[in-house]
């Protein structure tokens, strides 16, 4: 597994000083104190209340006393681990590394044979897995589009039952709406590992919970948070205050807004399940006054993420970032330059995890051919990131000294040792000389990943579960079926 | 034993590793093994892998140069003791070099590491080469290809003073001769009456090759 690494001056670049980040904090401290935040599970809101909250149970109202916060930021674990179905692809998350992660929760694709967009099948999620799972760079596989050709309530099962077969990496995600939903999800990854107590020991999922902008907790969802608490799988809360609209047009106010959405959620998860694994997430973006939809390609966006990960950093906390978004319809130009701009602050913040890859149209489409492209553009900006490293093997005046003027570097053994992390090497990018690419068919960059997807989807096969486990997957999803579908 | 030391020196050119290559081939020599098997299966092969290495994407230009070096210094070792009359299968000779007055050297050592590894007898002149040495050299060693770089627009013309040259010496319709650098084109080569203009390293293997057939 390629981890980035991030202890390059570079690659912590800073948005915000101490001064304005210890602002935001009192700011968020005071918000949450005196506005408060709705919770609407009244499991919740009874943790939260019987912690020492002033809750008010008519409005669903919780007011958090700063103490409380305190309290919940000493209890967090300050490194965690997301470990994965073959252990080579755990990945510890302690400040040192940035993982990469595929985007998620996508409703449609455009066929790879066909051209044509259309909803997504599990079939389409199975590939996308595949694809994933073959990319080095990629550390975390977030089912990339939803099965819609299964039963509605089953369908996040159904998901992550493809997943956990088709990746043999760590599969984060973000759909689970009811704590029924979480418990099923549970027992399909515990069989993955061996149990539900190897699962609290080596967790290779973890959660997302979205948040309601403004400062407000659904019922289901963050009722299925604190029950993945309970079992040791990593969770955190994703705000998405949109600046002008369900947040302050201003993004320090935004990004209040959203700091107290996860800090509420913090709260609430380290108060049910004291030291329960959790990441700090976030992501705020703009709403477009002009065409009246939320940016994912704007560079507030791209402002708003980098903020979240100093944000993490100030509470000592893994983070996760999305990135590499884009407002495009199909792959190529709008979605490349987008998502250069959109995964460059996040890349450059020093994120543990940025996610984003291989969604388009503002997170809604997936093409294997972007995630690819993806990739890539994401293996650049590391690179970019690094900086340059100054000291004696890297100075290599004795080397210099032994060549000479007119001599060549390129049998040299300190070449071999460096050339392959040094400089970054394109797997896409098109070096070749006119001739030669004319010759190769003039292929456009989209061109070449179409062809490498379907390379891949011919040559790798991740590990298989076991015969088993995957008849007792099946199990599982069919008594869900019939549970979830009664209860709806 | 046979078996052991033909496997050292192409487990010596599979691993980059000169020193390892140049001790094999000291115990061919040693130990009266045939130099020639030596050659064609022991270096000969891990040579062959490297370059299919190379040309699916799996290894860079340093590994395959260093590969060439070995298989390179190791023949200079072997080749002296072949018996006579015997020649080591190649795809065929080449004498390549920079044409007088220039001395840009990089490009064409990547052209003549690229062809030795894809199986020619490459003679490399180096940089600043006289038309007298192109010329003693094609007549000498019998070479099927001459191959001259130029990376100035200035000393391009000296391309055409060897191709006159071998016309003199009555060599040229023995020699194939191919010609390349930054500011050199196809055009020119017509202009000069070249066989072949290669555009690059990888190129002019494809263009010998083609030539030779």
């Amino acid at each position: 597994m390629i981890g980035f690494d991030t202890t390059s001056q570079l690659s912590s670049c800073h948005i915000l000083d101490k001064e304005a980040l210890d602002a935001i904090h009192h700011a968020t401290l005071e918000v949450l104190e005196k506005t408060g935040v709705i919770v609407e599970s009244d499991e919740a809101l009874g943790i939260l209340d019987e912690a020492g909250c002033t809750v008010d149970h008519r409005r669903h109202l919780a007011l958090i006393p700063p103490h409380l916060v305190k309290e919940a930021l000493t209890r967090k674990p300050k490194r965690i681990t997301l470990n994965a179905r073959k252990p080579k692809n755990d990945l510890k998350l302690d400040g040192s590394q940035m993982f990469l992660c595929t985007d998620g929760s996508g409703t449609h694709t455009i066929d790879l044979e066909t051209g044509e967009r259309r909803s997504s099948i599990k079939e389409d999620l199975a590939m996308s897995a595949k694809i994933a799972d073959h990319i080095e760079a990629i550390g975390v596989y977030w089912p990339m589009i939803t099965s819609q050709d299964m039963p509605a309530p089953a369908r996040v099962l159904h998901d992550l039952e493809t997943s956990i077969a088709n990746t043999e990496k760590h599969v984060m995600f973000e759909t689970t709406t009811t704590p029924d939903e979480a418990r099923f999800q549970i027992e399909i990854a515990a069989l993955a590992v061996g149990g539900k107590e190897e699962l609290k020991r080596r967790p290779i999922i973890s959660s997302c919970h979205c948040t309601i902008a403004p400062l407000k907790h659904d019922k289901g969802p963050t009722e299925a948070a604190i029950e993945f608490s309970r079992a040791g799988v990593p969770v955190y809360f994703l705000p998405m205050p949109q600046a002008g609209a369900t947040g302050p047009i201003t993004l320090a106010g935004s990004t209040v807004v959203g700091n107290a959405e996860s800090l509420s959620g913090l709260v609430i998860i380290q108060m049910a399940a004291p030291g329960a694994p959790m990441l700090y997430s976030s992501e705020a973006s703009n709403f477009d006054m002009k065409n009246l939809r939320w940016c994912a390609g704007s560079p507030e966006c791209g402002l708003l993420t980098a903020v979240s990960s100093e944000l993490a950093r100030y509470y000592e906390m893994p983070s996760t970032s999305a990135g590499f978004s884009t407002d495009a319809k199909m792959p190529g130009a709008q979605a490349c330059y987008e998502k250069a701009v959109t995964g460059t602050l996040p890349v450059f913040a020093g994120y543990d995890i940025v996610g984003g890859l291989g969604l388009l149209d503002a997170c809604t489409l997936f093409t294997p051919e972007q995630l690819i492209i993806d990739a890539e553009i994401a293996g650049m900006l590391h690179q970019l990131a690094q900086g340059i490293e100054v000291n004696e093997e890297t100075l290599a005046v004795d080397l210099i000294h032994k060549i000479g003027p007119g001599g060549n570097y390129l049998t040299e053994k300190h070449t071999l040792e460096h050339m392959r992390k040094e400089h970054f090497i394109p797997e896409l990018a098109d070096r070749h000389s006119y001739e030669a690419w004319k010759k190769a068919g003039s292929k456009t960059t989209v061109e070449a990943a179409r062809k490498k997807a379907k390379e891949i989807l011919k040559e790798h096969q991740p590990a298989p579960l076991e015969k088993d486990v995957q008849k007792e997957m099946g199990e599982i999803i069919r008594k869900a079926e019939r549970q979830l579908i009664r209860n709806t | 034993m046979p078996e052991n030391i033909l496997n050292r020196l192409k487990d010596a050119v599979l691993k980059y590793d000169v020193e390892s290559a140049v001790e094999a081939a000291n115990e061919v020599i040693k130990t009266g093994f045939d130099p020639l098997e030596a050659i064609e299966q022991g270096l000969g092969d891990g040579l062959r892998i490297v370059g299919e290495k190379f040309e699916a994407g799996e290894i860079f230009l340093p590994e395959l140069m260093i590969a060439a070096q070995a298989m390179k210094q190791s023949l200079a070792i072997l080749k002296p003791a072949l018996t006579e009359g015997t020649s080591i299968k190649a795809l065929g000779r080449v004498v390549i070099g920079t044409v007088e007055g220039d001395i840009h050297d990089i490009g064409k050592t990547i052209v003549a590491a690229m062809l030795t590894a894809s199986g020619f007898e490459v003679y490399d002149l180096g940089c600043d080469t006289p038309t007298s040495k192109f010329v003693d050299t094609v007549k000498d060693v019998e070479a099927d290809i001459i191959g001259m770089s130029a990376l100035l627009t200035t000393t391009m013309p000296k391309m055409t003073e060897v191709v006159n040259a071998l016309n003199k010496a009555g060599l040229r319709d023995k020699v194939k001769v191919v010609v390349g650098g930054a500011p050199v084109s196809a055009a020119w080569a017509k202009e000069i009456k070249a066989d072949a203009y290669a555009e690059d390293a990888i190129a002019a293997v494809n263009v010998a090759k083609k030539l030779l057939q």
